[in-house]
């Protein structure tokens, strides 16, 4: 009985290898066309051909089988998965976070009345800032709003900026104005805005003009006013400028103080507070002349 | 209660129904982070998140019959979201359990803890092993049971695509069971393959 059964056993692997053998050296092994159809035969979705060729080859393959065999087991399994408890603090945290505690559990805001939980505009405009602040691509976005805001306000018909850039370029070009780079940006930009705001309050008018004609005339009193201040920074940074080109480092040195009051006088001047005598007089006083003061003895 | 009329209360701004709410679908939205992030923590603050941005944007929701659809592309969107914030992050520098077997310990996990059934710890095994996409079908479509139409509309793409992504997933995921050691086959069922390929 023994010797009967391991005979036929031996027939198989026999069998087995001479089909393996033959389908290595023809269409190669069929695994691979049986997992595609494994998920159809566990839906009941194969034709009865197909079903037919497939029972037979899981007859002999035992890996196929294995997949077969998974594949029904997780189908009852999967669907189990669909929930997961998480415990009941994890409700309360909810709760709380969405500021809507029901009746015995830790209050939350008070609810407005009308409307869906208390978040106002500011709220809305928060979370959706603290939303897109964490996203890697944020900063990509913001350059590409920025480049294309730019674009509009120096390219479109209507706006005040229009041709400032290229106006900006020339003065530049050209060398002229009252400070070497801020002076001809702040002043084309200014003219442009000033033009542009002149002509919508002629067109406008009522109280909103006033206010926008004040914020223009400030403007003009500010540049007006700050003009001494800048064009000695422009002289001091153009002396400076000079004694850097003769090589001359030391003297240009001396030029850097000069520079600072200036710019600080400048500032205070566009700012709208007077300059005090002893800035003024240190402001004026000739870095040459100090020097011949030290080497005095 | 019917799920349209809580969904109605919760937008006319009742309390109490979103707390039903909240307590009905807490199970669904756990589940589908912990699927995406496969970590128990980080899976709880997620859902804590998608809760949150459910709730602002209740009254968003229109067709209050599909609202389980709506759920799950807004727990969908949170997840991706939080999957690309936590790659932008520098990795952890974690060892693999598997790697060092002397700090293995005989106290549960939070996962294991969390997860009580073995064989559901066997299959959230598998499912890291597979490719994102793979794993994303096997959840939407095999665990929450949604309409392949439906996922095919939620991924836009093609149902035929979505079909064949479907079958590929679920044999990567038999195999992934398999090559774990566990399964039918496994130390815990022996034998059942066979008396089930005989049946």
């Amino acid at each position: 009985m023994m010797q009967g059964g391991r005979n036929d056993r031996d027939r198989r692997r026999r069998e087995e290898e001479f089909v393996q053998g033959v389908l290595g050296q023809t269409s190669g092994s069929a695994c691979n066309r049986a997992a595609n159809q494994l998920p159809g035969l566990a839906d009941g979705e194969l034709a009865a051909l197909d079903r037919q060729l497939i029972t037979a080859h899981l007859e002999h393959c035992g890996q196929c089988r294995a997949l077969a065999v998974t594949l029904g087991w997780l189908e009852p399994l999967l669907p189990q998965m669909a929930e997961i408890d998480p415990g009941p603090a994890f409700t309360r945290r909810v709760l709380q976070k969405t500021s809507l505690a029901a009746p015995g559990m830790s209050a939350g805001p008070i609810i407005e009345p009308g409307g869906f939980g208390p978040a106002g505009w500011m709220d809305r405009l928060g979370r959706w800032w603290g939303e897109r602040i964490l996203r890697p691509i944020f900063p990509m976005q913001v350059a590409y709003v920025a480049t294309v805001v730019l674009i509009l306000l120096t390219s479109t018909p209507i706006s005040p900026l229009r041709g400032t850039p290229g106006r900006v370029l020339e003065t530049m070009r050209a060398g002229s104005g009252p400070l070497p780079v801020f002076g001809p940006v702040v002043g084309a930009a200014g003219e442009s805005a000033g033009l542009w705001i002149t002509q919508r309050v002629d067109a406008t008018g009522g109280h909103i003009v006033r206010v926008v004609r004040g914020v223009t005339d400030q403007w003009n009193r500010r540049i007006e006013r700050s003009a001494p201040a800048r064009n000695r920074l422009n002289e001091s940074i153009r002396d400076c400028a000079k004694q850097l080109r003769q090589g001359q480092l030391s003297d240009a040195g001396h030029f850097v103080p000069q520079i600072g009051h200036a710019a600080g006088e400048s500032w205070r001047q566009w700012r709208g507070r007077e300059a005090s005598p002893q800035n003024e007089s240190e402001a004026n006083v000739n870095p040459r002349s100090m020097d011949r003061e030290r080497s005095t003895p | 209660m019917d799920q349209i009329e809580l969904l109605k209360r919760c937008q006319e701004g009742d309390e109490l129904a979103w707390e039903v709410l909240v307590r009905r679908e807490q199970g669904r939205v756990c589940s589908i982070a912990y699927g995406y992030v496969g970590d128990r923590d980080e899976a709880l603050d997620l859902a804590q998140e998608i809760f949150v941005r459910l709730y602002h944007r209740l009254d968003t929701c229109r067709d209050t019959e599909k609202f389980h659809s709506w759920l799950l592309r807004i727990s969908r969107n949170a997840c991706l979201d939080h999957l690309r914030r936590r790659k932008a992050r520098p990795p952890r520098q974690d060892i693999p359990a598997d790697e060092m077997p002397a700090l293995k310990s005989a106290v549960p996990t939070p996962e294991e803890d969390w997860i009580q059934s073995s064989r559901q710890r066997l299959v959230h095994q598998a499912l890291r092993c597979l490719s994102e996409i793979s794993r994303e079908m096997i959840l939407l479509k095999d665990i929450q049971g949604l309409p392949l139409e439906e996922i095919a509309r939620l991924l836009d793409l093609p149902l035929g695509t979505i079909k064949s992504r479907s079958s590929r997933a679920r044999v990567e995921l038999a195999r992934a069971i398999v090559d774990l050691g566990g399964g039918p086959g496994g130390p815990e069922n022996p034998g059942s393959i066979g008396a089930e390929a005989a049946s």
